[in-house]
């Protein structure tokens, strides 16, 4: 341990409202692919956005892509490639450790995690592809616990059939269904399917059918395909980019209107046509009926640079995608003159506070997170990551179980004053701070980070909080300066600012 | 097609012209010197030395001895006698290549009751690793009473990695000098190994069948006429004319038993031979692997479990019979071979996450080939050499399991339809029919000039049926019914100059190669449309050497312009997880070789030092491109390797060798930047060390013999090998935390094993550990190799004529 002599502490504590807000950056690189080498992704947490630049230095490398979900300063991550669910712990410097995982069992020929849901702050549901059951998992304990059966759904006529995104409204789980067999989906059934489950029961209530658009859902990818609005009705959409555009329905949007349980008959939004007659997929709700889509581009693809590639393939992975905003009210849509992006439905569109960034990856001098003007239908390039894919930007202590749920009224990122009592004093006989907190509730895993002036993290731990709390902070390696102690449980924060000065 | 009928016109025309040659130029005369030595290298002057029963003469003050005026012929007898040792016979054969053949003749004291003697001669492979080619000629006859895999043979190689998935029968990746993987061609006896079946796989071609493996680093010699482009491997199979049956076994861990028989057999004083070869190979490969299984909960446990459903068979019997010495052929061979392949697959190509438990791929093939050679056909120096082959073979691949397995092989999830590997269930079998001719005509005006001609065509046609994939996806034809058609044609001519009585040497060469495609651009899903093109691209070559002092210092040099066509699978895909690309561009390299050799005989032993350097630069190279749902190979890089590979061998006594070797490479990403996409041709790469590539790697050896250990004429020989591979990095050095990389660690893998032959080697037996300290084993990214394992094998000889 480094010795610092200090004859006495001078600690000056000041309470502080304002909250540190942290984020979970995704890139991917790696297209230079070999057997055994797939896309590599990097990881890692950042506490500062105003940044004009971002590469992968000090980031944690993944092999392959997956997705990621934080709730409340948890950070998990899954892989497109194995069954696997990662917890994360964060380092004190922002780098990622594997904390633990769990293995999820497999159906399909390519297993993986397709969608994971947050139901509280304990019990998240997850979907393992083609296995026709919700898995119930404590996210504490970090184990299987449970699971709803849906193996009543199956249809042995088509081998890619797979629960896809959940939902919840008013104690129901929503599910979209696929059924599809061959790369690409190549065969399809032609309607689209939902699962209704009831949750007090954990039973499958009944499985809603509509003709109007087909393969609901885009579990696996990045985008959702699922939101409820302001007025509780909930939304679901389908592509027809899934199963390589062969044209079989739109992409389009259903409702289920707040109170029911069934498709509105009333209610159907061609989405390709409004994006003029293009191919669309993903769907992310900005608020007050519009809506955030991918279109695509087939004419983009060059067959002079990439002779004889597979164009499903490139479908997936080339630049032929641009953003669109709808507005479901007029059903009018107009395009978001970023440059070209790739792959559609692999790139994350978050909100983060009260502003939605969205990855543009397609070329080296545009890609990087842009910020989204919704009102002005424009963006502009806030990140650049240059020749790395920018893959998604997420708020480290979001409530996810918020995600895709009347934005304008939850506070996804929104940062409250955590009820706490706080008492620092310190103790120079040991070269310590001590802290006592009084708490009216108790906490579990409640974050204690010491940032210095500049904000960089110092020291990280974690503590379960009962009515009075003793911690011992860690400062005797601390030099001179101005340091910060900031308390977090989930989206609730309190900060103590002290001075550790030599006498 | 058009080419295809012409060059089997031009192989009647030369049939024709061969059968009816009736008479010879005259031949040129050669020079044998000779040396004999003792046991320690002493030299023995006064030995009697008889040639060819007839002419006797003793051997000088320094032991030498010389007969001249020989024509040129194979077979002759050398025998040597001296008090108080035990007399011994060589056979020389002369070389065209050289007007004056040396040969060493050590002999083993009588007093220690030894009745070998080791025959120290200029072979081969000595011959070829002092030729103006970049070649490490490996002699695998001291090799044939081990455990030892052809795989393991090359890896202990300098310049040369290969790169395993798995036990026995898994898939293999070799490299040498920083090529790899298809841009390696592999040949038999000159022939390329190409479309020939699974069953005829490197790895599955017994030790026992093998003379000599040629590992050409960078430019290939004409008569090896095929479209490599910076390497290959030529497998040089037992090829004496003496009746012998060799009949090997072993039996080894994971329940692993190879066998080998191979035979030649003649008939008193006629010219007429048969042979009859083959080999078995098995293993449950169910070696055990340290894996993570989930608990009820989900929970992963890390235990060590045996690989399940990873057993492999494979077979070849083969049946030949030729006529030789004769005045029409030296050499006319019909052979008829019939092999078989049963693999199960545990787990995918690129991981361990994706456990299988039915999947499984099995091919039966036939072979029919005709060969012939002649020397001094027409005119003195002129020889002839011609083949053809048919290879017909049927390849199925079952996916239709409905278990989901865990590592202990528990069914995990029990589906009602579905597959493990492919995305949906398929029951695939593919007809393969391959018809390649080869053509080489060597021509020796005289002892400086000379020039060969080789002309390689191959024709190749696929088909097949998958009805369980096309009622699957619902489509109205077959997915494999529509034929596919691929023709390549690679010919070249070479002129060689030797000068200063071959010290120095220049060859020069100029190939052309074409390939013509006829096949549909099919994706994993649609029948696309035909796609057809034509393909030709030229490539030169120049080679050099020049030795000094007796031949103990050696410099070489060589240069190659060169392409590489893409071969079947590449093209055209299986349409299971790889997916057709017919318009694939032919790569080309750019090779640079400098090289040195030196060695020294004194008081302190013999070694032998070779160093080289290499350099290539290839473009358009032919990747697979892998996402998580399937694949396609496409052009997509430049890539520059440079690096310097060395070996040195050391014998301080006759019984103890030593040899070490490593190879540095730094491999680097070179391609250009087109446009702005985010891929291969990224900026931020151009230049780097390209990852999954290892760039320092080595092996070290030990082999103490121990003659008369315990009667005369017995041989117990001791070894030690240790291989060594530096990590690398899975991803670009370039990204992430450090800490965090994904790494394919350090390896340090030891091998020892001790054999022992009866006099004249008629049995032998050897017990070999591998993998002594049971390492975890890693070639590519967490695909774990087998632990320590044991391997017994016997070996019964017998060559009738000594």
């Amino acid at each position: 341990m480094k010795k610092i002599t200090l004859l006495t502490l001078l600690f000056t504590i000041i309470l502080s409202a304002q909250a540190q807000v942290r984020y979970g950056v995704m890139l991917k690189t790696g297209y230079f692919t070999e057997p055994g080498n797939p896309n590599t992704s990097y990881l890692r947490i950042t506490d500062n956005l105003n940044v004009t630049s971002m590469n992968t230095s000090g980031f944690r490398e993944i092999a392959g892509t997956g997705n990621i979900l934080t709730h409340k300063g948890a950070y998990y991550y899954y892989n497109f490639n194995e069954p696997r669910l990662y917890k994360m712990s964060i380092n004190t410097n922002g780098t990622l450790n594997i904390a633990t995982t769990l293995l999820f069992p497999g159906a399909s020929n390519v297993p993986h995690i397709v969608d994971m849901l947050m139901v509280n702050d304990k019990t998240a549901y997850v979907i393992s592809q083609s296995v026709f059951k919700i898995f119930i998992v404590d996210v504490e304990e970090f184990k299987i616990t449970g699971e709803i059966d849906l193996t009543s759904l199956e249809d042995r006529n088509f081998e890619i059939s797979t629960p896809e995104e959940m939902i919840i409204r008013d104690g129901k789980l929503f599910v979209p269904i696929w059924y599809g067999s061959g790369f690409a989906n190549a065969r399809v059934k032609p309607e689209a399917y939902l699962a209704v489950i009831d949750l007090a029961t954990k039973t499958l209530q009944k499985t809603l059918v509509d003709t109007r658009v087909h393969l609901l859902g885009y579990g696996g990818s990045a985008v959702s395909a699922m939101f409820i609005d302001e007025a509780g009705d909930l939304y679901v959409s389908g592509s027809d980019v899934i199963n390589g555009g062969q044209g079989i329905k739109p992409g389009g949007i259903l409702r289920i209107k707040k109170g029911e349980t069934d498709f509105d008959p009333t209610y159907f939004v061609n989405l390709d046509q409004i994006c003029g007659n293009r191919k669309t997929i993903g769907m992310t709700y900005l608020g007050n009926g519009l809506v955030l889509t991918t279109a695509q581009y087939p004419e983009r693809l060059n067959p002079v640079t990439n002779p004889g590639v597979d164009p499903i393939f490139s479908k997936y992975i080339d630049a032929i995608y641009k953003y669109w905003i709808v507005d479901l009210n007029t059903n009018t849509g107009q395009v978001i003159e970023t440059d070209w992006t790739n792959g559609g439905f692999f790139n994350y569109v978050t909100k983060v506070g009260d502003k939605f960034y969205i990855p543009v990856g397609g070329r080296r001098s545009t890609s990087g997170f842009w910020e989204l003007n919704v009102q002005a239908r424009t963006a502009i390039k806030r990140i650049n990551t240059s020749s790395i894919e920018p893959f998604g930007l997420f708020e480290l202590n979001q409530d996810a179980t918020l995600k895709n749920r009347n934005t304008n009224t939850t506070s996804v990122g929104k940062v409250k004053e955590l009820n706490i009592q706080t008492l620092l004093f310190p103790i120079p006989a040991l070269n310590e701070l001590s802290l006592i907190i009084t708490s009216p509730e108790r906490r579990k895993g409640v974050q204690l980070i010491i940032t210095d002036i500049l904000g960089r993290v110092l020291v990280q731990e974690q503590h379960d909080l009962v009515d009075e709390t003793l911690i011992h902070l860690p400062v005797g390696d601390l030099k001179e300066g101005s340091y910060r102690v900031t308390l977090i449980s989930g989206n609730e924060r309190k900060s103590i600012a002290f001075i550790k000065a030599a006498n | 097609m058009n080419y295809s009928r012409f060059v089997a016109n031009i192989f009647a025309v030369v049939f024709l012209l061969i059968l009816s040659k009736t008479s010879f130029a005259q031949q040129s005369l050669y020079t044998i010197k000779g040396k004999v030595v003792g046991i320690n290298s002493e030299t023995l002057p006064g030995a009697v030395v008889t040639f060819n029963e007839n002419i006797i003469i003793a051997s000088d003050i320094n032991g030498n001895f010389e007969f001249r005026q020989i024509p040129y012929a194979n077979n002759y007898k050398i025998r040597v006698q001296y008090l108080g040792y035990l007399p011994q016979t060589i056979t020389v054969n002369l070389s065209r290549e050289r007007l004056v053949e040396n040969v060493e003749v050590q002999l083993i004291t009588s007093a220690s009751e030894l009745g070998t003697v080791t025959v120290v001669s200029k072979s081969e492979a000595k011959i070829l690793n002092q030729s103006a080619f970049s070649v490490s000629a490996i002699d695998v006859k001291p090799l044939q009473n081990r455990s030892v895999t052809t795989r393991q043979i090359l890896t202990r190689t300098a310049g040369v990695r290969v790169r395993e998935s798995g036990g026995l029968g898994n898939p293999a990746q070799i490299s040498i000098n920083g090529i790899s993987g298809k841009q390696i061609k592999i040949f038999v006896d000159g022939i390329p190994l190409e479309n020939t079946g699974l069953a005829t796989d490197l790895n599955n071609l017994p030790v026992n069948l093998i003379e000599r493996i040629e590992v050409y680093k960078g430019i290939l010699p004409v008569s090896l006429g095929s479209d490599a482009l910076g390497g290959a491997i030529n497998i040089i199979t037992n090829k004496t004319n003496r009746e012998y049956y060799d009949i090997s076994l072993e039996q080894s861990s994971f329940n692993t038993s190879r066998a080998s028989f191979n035979s030649r057999i003649n008939f008193n004083n006629s010219p007429v031979f048969v042979g009859f070869n083959g080999y078995y190979n098995y293993s449950d490969n169910n070696y055990k692997v340290r894996v993570e299984v989930p608990n009820q909960f989900g929970q992963p446990d890390t235990v060590v479990v045996p690989r399940f459903h990873d057993r492999f068979k494979s077979f070849s019997y083969q049946a030949e019979a030729g006529v030789r010495n004769e005045t029409w052929a030296d050499l006319f061979l019909f052979n008829f071979s019939y092999s078989g392949y049963d693999k199960e697959l545990q787990h995918s190509f690129f991981s361990m996450n994706r456990v299988f438990g039915d999947a499984v791929v099995f091919e039966n093939g036939f072979k029919q080939e005709i060969q012939y050679q002649k020397n001094n056909l027409f005119a003195e120096g002129l020889d002839v050499n011609l083949y053809t082959g048919f290879y017909d073979n049927n390849t199925s691949f079952i996916d239709t399991g409905l278990n989901k397995y865990n590592w202990r092989g528990n069914v995990i999830n029990k589906v009602r339809f579905g597959s493990e590997v492919g995305f949906i269930a398929h029951t695939l079998k593919i007809n393969s029919i391959n018809l390649i001719q080869r053509a080489n005509i060597n021509y020796k005006l005289n002892p400086k000039h000379q020039f060969n001609f080789n002309v390689v065509n191959s024709y190749v046609r696929q088909n097949g049926q998958d009805s369980t994939a096309t009622r699957l996806l619902g489509t109205v034809r077959d997915l494999y019914e529509q034929p596919q058609k691929i023709f390549k044609l690679t010919t070249g001519l070479s002129y060689q100059l030797s000068l200063l009585d071959n010290r120095l040497q220049f060859i020069s060469g100029l190939k052309y190669y074409r390939i013509n495609v006829d096949a549909n651009e099919s994706t994993l899903v649609f029948i696309g449309p035909k796609a057809r093109y034509k393909k030709s691209n030229y490539g030169i070559s120049q080679a050099a050497k020049f030795s000094f002092w007796n031949d103990k210092l050696l410099l070489k040099t060589n240069f190659e312009y060169t392409t590489r066509l893409p071969d079947q699978f590449e093209l055209l895909g299986d349409q299971v997880f790889v997916a057709a690309n017919p318009l694939l561009q032919p790569e080309i390299s750019y090779n640079y070789n400098v090289g040195l050799q030196t060695s020294f005989d004194g008081k302190f032993g013999k070694f032998n030092l070779e160093v080289n350097g290499f350099s290539r630069d290839t473009r358009r190279n032919i990747f697979l491109l892998v996402t998580n749902f399937f694949a396609q190979y496409q052009n997509i890089a430049k890539i520059r390797s440079n690096g310097l590979d060395a070996e040195f061998t050391y014998n301080p006594n006759p019984i103890i060798l030593l040899k070490l070797n490593a190879t540095y490479q730094d491999i680097r990403n070179r391609s250009d930047t087109i446009g702005e996409g985010l891929s291969t041709t990224d900026p931020r790469f151009f230049n780097k060390r390209l990852p999954n590539r290892p760039s320092l790697f080595g092996n070290a050896e030990v082999t103490v013999f121990y003659p008369g250990i315990f009667r005369s004429g017995d041989v117990a020989s001791f070894y030690w090998n240790a291989n060594y591979v530096r990590k690398f990095f899975l991803a670009f050095e370039e990204d992430g935390d450090i800490e965090t990389k994904l790494t394919i660690p350090n390896q340090f893998l030891n091998t020892i094993g001790v054999s022992y032959s009866l006099p004249r080697n008629t049995i032998s037996a050897s017990f070999e550990v591998q993998n002594l300290f049971n390492r975890d084993s890693f070639d590519n990214f967490k695909i774990q190799k087998p632990g320590r394992s044991f391997h017994v094998k016997l070996r019964y000889f017998i060559n009738k004529t000594t």
